[in-house]
């Protein structure tokens, strides 16, 4: 069986195969870069493990895009994060909880991160899941990486933006 | 078939460590498990180190990583996964931030613990092995810079000691040593109590130690005729390791080593831990080898307890199996 770990590891190789600039991360174990903990607005909800914040796997940036990576070993057992990075792009508060926390490790001056106000209203963010196996149907607003016998697939949703969609060509090609 | 063996302790550790040099990429890549080759086994006996290089299955190069904000006891505890290769002989690095930015409400500049730098310098004089210490780079706000450009250097003296014949005297290496004495000079400028023990740590006398805790005889690896001794107050309360467990030994080699071996100190060492009697200790800290517990039993000469001192250790073993008691 795949691991979390090696899907995570797959991810990143696949990003810098192309470019992209890694701004944070929380990988299973061990070290890595430094993570970006999205605290939630006013409440006390928990998305999360970490108590009332959200902390995605990989944070990616490039050309004003901001990739949120969440990996998994199962398709199976991505539906929370599904649930965890529609609520985080969908909602305001928690955008704004974004630009906060980015802003507080200032990420905001590294090369190829979108402006404030394309955080802001939510243009600039892409969810990408990462898991082993096939991609799962639906999910018209998710970017999939998915890894199955040595070759890696990225299936970008129907509803994801033109634009957005250019900018990940590099990394199906 | 390469020559190479990346063994790790989180695969991205790895994959990071591979990048570092194209001599590495072929290399195999394994986890560090309880299946691993014996020499593995051996080096990750007092704490797994994030990576372990194998030449030919041979342990070449021990690697540690960390971008965690470097105060306290965290980077001690990390130090402790390189004694076990220093005292095998085996090069070690230690990947660190000199200054990272403490994040929250007080976020601040926070300074590595210089007590880890000089405990790396200690174990390296003692031992006779290479310990580099290449700071992980900030930015202005002192934020780690985390795109590749922090690999260069750390890269450089990983490509150089692989084309020199896994030799850790190269060019790169007296330029990680300048980096880091700079580093060193300008933490003990800004907080020059480091030059002492915290105050977690007393050096006594041994006679006063002894009046002072019960039981404190010259039982066990504990001895009188040592004029002083250092006493390490953790005043924790339940079952802990890290950082505690980590930090004897990097207080052991600041404060009391003066050879390879725990029998070769100038000071005896002793951890005092008031808030705990000896049946809750045994319970939450068995000798249990192959238990990470165990290496309360590894260091020091004596645990003083809240209502016992123990200093004879191998009646506390619950196993014959196990590497500890080699050690001592």
């Amino acid at each position: 069986m795949t691991s979390e770990e090696q899907v995570y590891v797959w991810s990143k190789q696949l990003f810098r195969a192309d470019d992209w600039t890694l701004l944070a991360s929380d990988p299973p174990r061990g070290t890595d870069v430094p993570r970006l903990e999205i605290k939630e607005p006013g409440g006390a909800q928990s998305l999360t493990k970490n108590k009332n914040a959200v902390i995605n796997d990989l944070v990616y940036c490039k050309d004003g895009r901001l990739l949120l990576v969440e990996c998994k070993d199962d398709s199976a057992k991505t539906s929370m994060d599904v649930e965890k990075l529609n609520t985080l792009i969908g909602n305001r508060d928690w955008r704004e909880s974004l630009i906060t926390a980015m802003s507080g490790r200032s990420l905001f001056a590294k090369e190829g991160t979108p402006t404030v106000s394309a955080v802001r209203d939510g243009s600039a963010l892409v969810p990408v899941l990462a898991y082993p196996g096939e991609p799962r149907p639906g999910l018209s607003q998710f970017v999939q990486l998915t890894f199955a016998q040595g070759e890696s697939r990225v299936r970008i949703g129907d509803e994801v933006a033109p634009a957005v969609r250019e900018g990940l060509r590099g990394l199906s090609s | 078939m390469s020559e190479y063996t990346i063994v790790h302790d989180a695969i991205q550790e790895a994959d990071w460590f591979q990048n570092l040099s194209e001599r590495l990429s072929d290399a195999d890549i394994s986890r560090l498990d309880d299946d691993a080759p014996e020499p593995v086994l051996e080096i990750a006996s007092y704490d797994r180190p994030d990576i372990i290089l194998l030449r030919d299955g041979d342990p070449v190069l021990v690697v540690e990583k960390t971008g965690h904000v470097p105060t306290g006891k965290n980077p001690l505890q990390r130090v402790a996964r390189l004694v076990k290769a220093a005292e095998l002989g085996v090069p070690g690095v230690f990947f660190v931030p000199y200054a990272a930015k403490k994040h929250g409400e007080n976020a601040s500049k926070t300074n590595l613990n210089h007590r880890a730098i000089q405990a790396l310098r200690r174990i390296e004089e003692i031992n006779e092995t290479s310990m580099l210490i290449p700071p992980w780079p900030t930015d202005d706000d002192y934020e780690l810079v985390h795109d590749g450009s922090e690999d260069e250097l750390i890269g450089r003296f990983v490509e150089e000691f692989l084309r020199a014949d896994c030799d850790p005297a190269v060019p790169a290496a007296e330029e990680i040593r300048a980096q880091s004495e700079a580093g060193a000079e300008r933490i003990l400028s800004e907080y020059a109590p480091y030059e002492k023990p915290p105050n977690s740590v007393t050096i006594q006398s041994t006679d006063t130690a002894v009046s002072r805790y019960d039981g404190l005889t010259g039982d066990g690896s504990f001895r009188t005729d040592r004029d002083e001794t250092v006493v390490c107050d953790f005043k924790f309360q339940t079952r802990r390791t890290d950082p505690y467990i980590g930090s004897q030994f990097a207080y052991d080699y600041l404060y009391c080593r003066t050879g390879p071996t725990v029998r070769d100190r100038s000071r005896n060492l002793v951890l005092h831990m008031p808030k705990i009697d000896r049946e809750t200790w045994l319970d939450y800290h068995p000798y249990k080898p192959g238990n990470k517990t165990s290496l309360w039993y590894a260091c020091a000469d004596a645990l003083v307890l809240a209502d016992d001192t123990l200093t004879d250790f191998a009646q506390f073993r619950q196993s014959d199996q196990g590497r500890l008691d080699g050690y001592r």
